[in-house]
């Protein structure tokens, strides 16, 4: 005698609570508000558990995750979607110090600052790429964008990335 | 292909994400294009620092608490305003039959009230040891197999008993071998089961002194839940949490019969 509501919800969607503190953590840099995020997310989704129709229960839940992140960055913002203005986000404040001579740790310091400065648009893409190894169809799905906007993120992600990693190869050396 | 072509579907070949007939043109060309070559390169060792800056990560068992306990607390919620009426009405049935689970004893893990974890008892205390020791073992493992018709029948000829052996795969968790072992002198059948990233032991011995309902246990930081039935007494040891481990049991119970 089970609930059968229950065990398919412990069977398909808590299996990936670890991806969805991964992201969550990773989107958040915060532990506590990244718990909290995921509680929350955990509910939520239990509450609409009856809308998942099958698919990749993990992109279900990560979309969860990122929509209950993007609130919690905006608490009173009065919507859940992400605008991102390019300009604004400029690279300007992730740029790395120019010098030659750098060593693995100014090297390793200089991509955390680039992944720091990366919108939160960027580095969820990343996270769901190399992270959690998620396939384009399946980042589409979390993030309720277009596959060719999910392939241009990481492309636009990398690239800034790949400056400060070898500022001094600059792009085509 | 030029590289003009290859350039913007290089991340997308990295990422195995190009139809074959792409991957084998874009591959032909990175072969015999240094530039291609080393944009890949550089799209590799992106990926490996994201990973390091950004590693993969365990939810905390804080938090894993945390949800189970909301989780729990969910069917009891006071209906609110907000919830759409059709809702309401499942929430009923789902309130009620959250109830009946408890009452039976459920094998979801959600639903089940989390109990206090029991005592540090002395038999606890014996099987948390032979589940470390086998832990810290070479071979912690005898007979490594997620079929149960290979595991029940390893143990003929080892033990002098035929334990239950339950296939569990739907619950999300799985057999993944046996052993023998001594506990307190007797020999043990032991089942391993895998449930995410937590290995139970299964403790297995022949008793005929008559039925007794699972008794939590805990011996230094592991959770321990023994129960007799059918002739046999039953000892699970995991890291697992007291209620999933306490599920984990019912499930097992369910299974073997």
């Amino acid at each position: 005698m089970t609930d059968p509501r229950a065990a398919a919800f412990e069977a398909t969607i808590l299996p990936h609570l670890d991806a969805a503190y991964t992201l969550a953590r990773h989107l958040l840099r915060d532990e506590h508000d990244a718990q909290d995020v995921v509680q929350d997310a955990m509910l939520r989704a239990w509450r609409h558990f009856d809308g998942y129709a099958g698919g990749s229960a993990r992109a279900w839940l990560l979309a969860i995750v990122r929509h209950a992140c993007s609130s919690a960055r905006r608490p009173r913002a009065g919507d859940d979607t992400i605008t991102f203005d390019e300009e604004a986000h400029g690279g300007a404040a992730a740029a790395p110090s120019q010098e030659s001579a750098m060593d693995a740790r100014d090297v390793d310091a200089a991509f955390r600052a680039a992944l720091d400065a990366l919108p939160p648009e960027f580095r969820e893409v990343l996270v769901l790429r190399e992270v959690e190894g998620m396939s384009y169809a399946e980042i589409a799905l979390a993030t309720s964008a277009p596959p060719g906007t999910v392939m241009s993120r990481l492309a636009r992600a990398r690239a800034r990335l790949r400056r400060s990693l070898a500022p001094h190869t600059g792009e085509e050396s | 292909m030029t590289c003009a072509e290859a350039r913007p579907v290089l991340g997308a070949f990295v990422d195995l994400e190009l139809s074959a007939t792409e991957a084998a043109a874009t591959a032909a060309h990175v072969a015999q294009c240094t530039a291609c070559a080393a944009e890949v390169a550089a799209l590799t060792a992106i990926g490996a620092a994201v990973r390091r800056a950004l590693p993969a990560l365990q939810a905390p068992d804080v938090l894993r608490g945390r949800i189970q306990q909301a989780l729990a607390a969910e069917p009891a919620a006071s209906p609110d305003s907000q919830t759409p009426r059709s809702w309401k009405a499942r929430w009923w049935t789902r309130a009620a039959a959250a109830v009946l689970l408890i009452a039976v004893g459920s094998v979801g893990t959600l639903l089940v009230t989390p109990r206090r974890t029991g005592m540090a008892d002395s038999e606890s205390a014996a099987l948390v040891d032979r589940h470390v020791r086998a832990l810290m073992a070479q071979h912690p493992i005898e007979v490594t197999s997620s079929e149960r018709h290979t595991v029940k029948p390893w143990f003929a000829g080892r033990v002098d008993f035929s334990p239950p052996v339950p296939a569990l795969d739907s619950l999300g968790i799985l057999l993944i071998g046996g052993r023998v072992d001594t506990v307190e002198t007797a020999p043990a059948a032991v089942l391993a089961y895998r449930k995410r990233l937590h290995l139970v032991g299964v403790f297995v011995r022949p008793d005929g002194s008559g039925s007794v309902e699972p008794l939590m246990g805990e011996s230094r930081g592991y959770n321990v839940v023994r129960w007799q039935e059918r002739g046999f007494r039953f000892a699970a040891v995991s890291d697992l949490n007291a209620a999933e481990l306490r599920a984990f049991a019912e499930a097992f119970r369910l299974g073997a019969r």
